[in-house]
């Protein structure tokens, strides 16, 4: 017992800054949320006790299950073309063709630069009627799309542009799964004549399960919380189409100066992420 | 023991940086002696300055700080802090709630009222009167509009009315003259179609008559503008309640509307009108008088500046005011050291208004000769006159809010961006909205 405390004494130790950074600076204001969604509170006055009444406020106001709606709608878009789109890539990276090394560099290269240094550039780009990939298809006589101007297209815009800024992350992730699965395995099927697709229903799919699980996880409960990208292509807009639960936070709190109202959207923001973390592991279990 | 040595130099290099970061910055070494020595009565004194003012004017008044820093006697360092004026709002609150707001603010009059009601301001009468500020030299207007309850709350720095840029080149081009720029709605309309020009034919025009754009705080303002051209309020007389759904309200945004869509002057869902008036894109563009000074920095953009045109019965235009304004900190010293910069920014008007684009508000400098040689200054200077404000209320930042999910966004936005838009809906939706912000507490 003695010499397990011993050895595990500089682990703690090495850990301990980290926790204790994470305990002031996010465990403890997180905590402090609760009792804060139960108040009016605009700051600079004592918060109040109201009871539920912003709970309530918000389960009757369109434009909370608006955002609701819209934060749902990116965060299935974003998860679904992430975590496909990622394993494509890992597929095609992982086999041995010339110029891998490249495309492996290339993949992973918007995921370095900040997401609003790519929201900035990708606003530019999208624009509609001076922006460059409009110029293009007035170049071949397409029609010009209202990429962030319009309600129907500015979210599946901001759902591409993420998809473009990290698709890469979950690339390399697959990429070192794949590379992680015995080689052996690959062998004895191919000597039991087993084909291609066989090899990847059976072989592949059922090693990569658990990072699959990993990563559509952590893509859900990262895209339910989009912030940056809607902050610096559309504010929100146009008419609110690109608001997301996090962005009304954001709104609630610094804008609005509503602590507890901002409070209780985060509350209820972390009871849909928990829902849906809890499904996901239930279906990966399911499937297994 | 190797394996221990190895654990101590590990503990050690993460210890050291640890203490690295967490040490106190030693404390500012007095390099100051060399003033020191003229005036050794004088204590060095630093304030802390927040400027919400963004690119250009920023590097106007950064040099004017400087300018300030190196020539007071009074030993007093301004440091600037840049932010843009969403943050600073909204920064200034949680700041001042933990005891960290700024000694001297910029901040827009408008805004004023809700920050002296959240407790954040103090008045500032009797500083004035200490570094020997005369209120009797300002313009009426900025002057009045930072009295609260009997006391004035911020020093006025300058005006800014909506004006209206055109690009000289472009109007020479169309055959239009640019010493005639439109004075009616009509003329206007007239122009913008002469300026809207679609070389190829493809139904894409390469240059277009008018940026007006779809969002943020430009499109509201012009239809506030509109509104109050044909006598109309946007909130009720003692700001409880919107005022603005009615048929001239509506007219205002059929308007704009048909600028867009019957009369296709101007492009559709328009990002940036301001930049594409900078780049020629657009012939047109109603700005405020902060325009001035990006415009004249770009190579080969002639521009000339006249009045916003009376679409309706008389002439209006939105306006607003810079301030300077003191956050409550019960530091006198530090308040009148952030005065005496406010009052020598104040005695520098001509400077500011010439090299910023603004009107002056000091009424020497609004008179003078050299201010009225400001050739492209006097269409906003004759605006002042008409220039109208928000209606002061204490939910500024919420009812004139330029974010998109501020009342009078969402209503642009919905009208400006559909070919055929609910009109009706859209203003009776923001009525509803603004009336739901006067009536919470």
């Amino acid at each position: 017992m003695k010499t397990l405390k011993h050895k595990s004494l500089p682990a703690y130790i090495l850990l301990a800054p980290y926790f204790l950074l994470l305990l002031v600076f996010f465990l403890l204001p997180a905590l402090t949320i609760l009792p804060m969604s139960f108040t009016r509170w605009s700051l600079l006055d004592k918060p109040k006790f109201i009871g539920f009444q912003n709970y309530q406020k918000l389960l009757s106001d369109a434009l909370f299950w608006k955002a609701v709606g819209n934060t749902f709608y990116y965060t299935v878009m974003v998860t679904a073309l992430l975590t496909t789109l990622g394993l494509l890539l890992a597929l095609l990276l992982n086999q041995n063709i010339k110029g891998r090394t490249l495309g492996r560099i290339f993949v992973i290269i918007p995921y370095v630069i900040s997401s609003a240094a790519a929201g900035v550039v990708w606003k530019w780009m999208y624009n509609q009627n001076f922006g460059i990939i409009n110029s293009y298809m007035r170049a071949l006589k397409l029609p010009m799309l209202p990429f962030l101007t319009s309600t129907k297209w500015a979210m599946p815009s901001i759902v591409f542009m993420n998809a473009w800024w990290s698709v890469g992350f979950n690339t390399i992730i697959y990429l070192a799964a794949l590379q992680g699965i015995p080689q052996e395995i690959f062998e004895a099927a191919e000597v039991d004549g087993a084909n291609k697709l066989q090899v990847f229903r059976y072989i592949t799919m059922p090693f990569l399960k658990p990072i699959t699980l990993y990563v559509t996880v952590l893509c859900a409960a990262n895209s339910f919380q989009m912030f940056d990208e809607a902050y610096m292509m559309t504010q929100g807009g146009p008419v609110g189409s690109t608001a997301t639960l996090v962005f009304r936070i954001y709104n609630t709190a610094f804008e609005a100066f509503k602590f507890g109202e901002a409070a209780a959207i985060s509350m209820l923001t972390m009871i849909f992420i928990v829902i849906m973390s809890l499904i996901q592991f239930k279906v990966s279990k399911r499937g297994g | 023991m190797k394996r221990k040595l190895v654990f101590l130099v590990s503990m050690l290099v993460v210890f050291s940086m640890l203490f690295a970061a967490c040490t106190p910055k030693p404390a500012e070494e007095p390099k100051t002696e060399a003033p020191a020595e003229e005036a050794p009565a004088v204590e060095p004194i630093t304030i802390t300055f927040w400027n919400g003012l963004g690119a250009p004017e920023n590097v106007i008044l950064g040099e004017m700080v400087n300018e300030f820093n190196k020539t007071n006697t009074d030993g007093i360092t301004i440091e600037i802090i840049e932010l843009d004026w969403g943050t600073l709002y909204s920064k200034i609150v949680l700041d001042f709630a933990t005891g960290n707001a700024p000694d001297i603010t910029t901040m827009h009059q408008t805004n004023l009222i809700q920050n002296q009601a959240l407790g954040i301001l103090q008045p500032v009468d009797a500083l004035a009167k200490e570094v020997g500020l005369d209120f009797n030299d300002f313009v009426a207007a900025p002057l009045e509009g930072t009295l609260i309850d009997g006391e004035h709350y911020a020093i006025p720095l300058d005006m800014h009315p909506l004006g209206l840029f055109f690009n000289v080149e472009a109007f020479e081009a169309a055959g239009l003259d640019p010493a005639k720029p439109p004075k009616t709605g009509d003329e206007f309309i007239e122009y913008a179609k002469k300026l809207t020009i679609d070389e190829d034919g493809d139904g894409n025009p390469e240059q277009w008559g008018f940026g007006l754009g779809y969002s943020g705080g430009l499109p509201f303002r012009l239809w506030m503008s509109l509104l109050w051209q044909q006598g109309g309020k946007v909130l009720n007389d003692d700001a409880t309640a919107a005022a603005f759904n009615t048929p001239e309200g509506i007219a205002a945004l059929q308007f704009l509307h048909d600028l867009v869509y019957v009369h296709k002057v101007s492009p559709p869902g328009e990002q940036d009108p301001y930049d594409d008036f900078g780049r020629g894109l657009v012939a047109m563009l109603i700005e405020g008088p902060w325009g001035m000074g990006d415009f004249a920095e770009i190579e080969g953009l002639d521009f000339g500046t006249a009045m916003v045109p009376v679409a309706f019965d008389k002439p209006a235009a939105w306006g607003n005011s810079h301030t300077f304004a003191f956050p409550a900190n019960n530091k006198p010293e530090r308040s009148l050291a952030a005065m005496k910069f406010a009052k020598w920014m104040s005695d520098h008007n001509f400077e500011w208004s010439r090299d910023s684009g603004h009107q002056p508000v000091r009424k020497s400098v609004a008179e003078s000769a050299e201010f009225k040689a400001l050739e492209k200054w006097q269409p906003f200077a004759e605006t002042v006159q008409y220039g109208y404000y928000y209606p002061a209320t204490v939910k500024t930042a919420e009812v004139f809010g330029r974010e998109p999910t501020s009342p009078f966004v969402l209503m642009m936005e919905s009208v400006m961006l559909t070919e055929n838009p609910d009109i009706a809906q859209a203003i009776a939706a923001a009525e509803a909205a603004v009336n739901e912000i006067l009536a919470s507490d």
